[in-house]
């Protein structure tokens, strides 16, 4: 875990580590303390000589006494990396994250934040870990459920040569069904309609029947 | 079928493929579409490694109806650069062969917020990442076969 760079001093006053700038910390300052950034002020330049990197001090109008802030630094540089959609920068942090103290909010979030940048790998590797870490939890085990990486789970089935007499109907047909809606059963041309509902009252529900409905 | 050198099966199914545009109006680019299942709803699909998932036909999706409790999302993914907002879902996916064995396989589904009209000429897409990883395939473009296994 990184060290806390943020804290409250005389009650009003914040210093801010090296997120100083970053519009999550503002979201993350809100959601305690129902503060809005256009209400800051800054008492001073930027100080880069702390221990902790540069660090601002600001006056806020808030009605906190005096405490020091849960600051969970690592989901905000989490955060400010898909906000970013820096998602090279947010797998090495997911990566850096030490991830078995986590909470099972803290991996749901993160995988959804993974996916919201097409983070994908990441997202998967995550919610699999989660899944594994809290089986009795359901939304985390229907992430990992869904993430999941893919399984055979049937081979040997037998062949069916009348899908290829679909490709073959459409190949030859195209042409004259340009733009319009066909449903086609073993090579055979059932319906074409204009547009996909007319095409359905038709043929009605397709799954498992071996038709194929597409727009030519 | 296709072999290794030691004799090993290297496809236990092949099928035709189409390899042209979806779409002749609307693009210049040859793909290579397959006829797949989709939780037993078939529907006309492009060979795409550079995506993910399966992001499915909304025609498909109507027939299949999935069961929303069981999706995640919703997420935004980007298609031909157009983004899309849909959920996912785990599905099987069956590639029928024309000739040899047929397989299933449980894969991601993205199904896009979208009618069948307004996904329209849209084909559905098989991806790598969730979808095409853990197939072992290979195309003969001059007869349009596609060659497959479960890797």
């Amino acid at each position: 875990m990184v060290a806390p760079t943020l804290f409250i001093q005389n009650g009003f006053n914040l210093t801010m580590g090296d997120y100083s700038q970053n519009p999550p910390l503002d979201d993350y300052l809100l959601s305690f303390f129902g503060y809005h950034y256009s209400q800051r002020k800054s008492l001073a330049e930027p100080v880069t000589s702390t221990s902790s990197g540069s660090a601002c001090v600001y006056s806020l109008p808030i009605e906190e006494p005096t405490i020091a802030l849960p600051f969970d630094m690592e989901m905000l540089k989490l955060e400010r990396a898909a906000r970013l959609e820096d998602d090279v920068q947010f797998a090495q942090l997911v990566n850096q994250t030490d991830w078995q103290y986590r909470s099972v909010d803290d991996y749901l979030h993160t995988v959804q934040l993974a996916l919201s940048i097409g983070a994908h790998l990441t997202a998967r590797k995550l919610a699999m870990e989660g899944g594994a870490r809290f089986p009795d939890h359901a939304e985390m085990v229907k992430h990992a459920r869904v993430l999941a990486p893919v399984r055979t789970i049937r081979t040997g089935l037998p062949p069916q040569p009348e899908i290829a007499a679909n490709m073959r109907w459409l190949k030859a047909h195209r042409d004259l069904y340009r733009g319009k809606w066909v449903a086609i059963q073993n090579g055979e041309l059932l319906a074409a309609e204009v547009s996909f509902q007319q095409l359905k009252q038709i043929v009605g529900n397709t799954k498992n029947t071996g038709i194929l409905v597409t727009k030519v | 079928m296709l072999h290794y050198p030691n004799g090993d099966l290297f496809s236990t199914g092949v099928v035709a493929c189409e390899i042209e545009p979806v779409n002749r109006e609307q693009e210049d680019n040859n793909r290579i579409i397959l006829s797949v299942e989709v939780d037993g709803a078939l529907t006309r699909a492009v060979l795409d490694t550079g995506g993910i998932y399966c992001i499915l036909h909304p025609a498909a999706a109507d027939d299949i109806q999935f069961d929303t409790s069981q999706s995640i999302g919703p997420y935004k993914i980007n298609i031909r650069g157009f983004s899309y907002k849909g959920s996912l879902y785990r599905s099987t996916l069956r590639i029928n062969a024309e000739q040899g064995e047929s397989l299933e396989q449980d894969v991601t589904v993205f199904v896009p917020d979208a009618t069948a009209e307004e996904w329209g000429e849209l084909p559905t897409f098989l991806g790598l990442t969730g979808c095409l990883e853990y197939l072992r395939f290979a195309i003969d473009p001059i007869a349009c076969q596609f060659y497959f296994a479960s890797a």
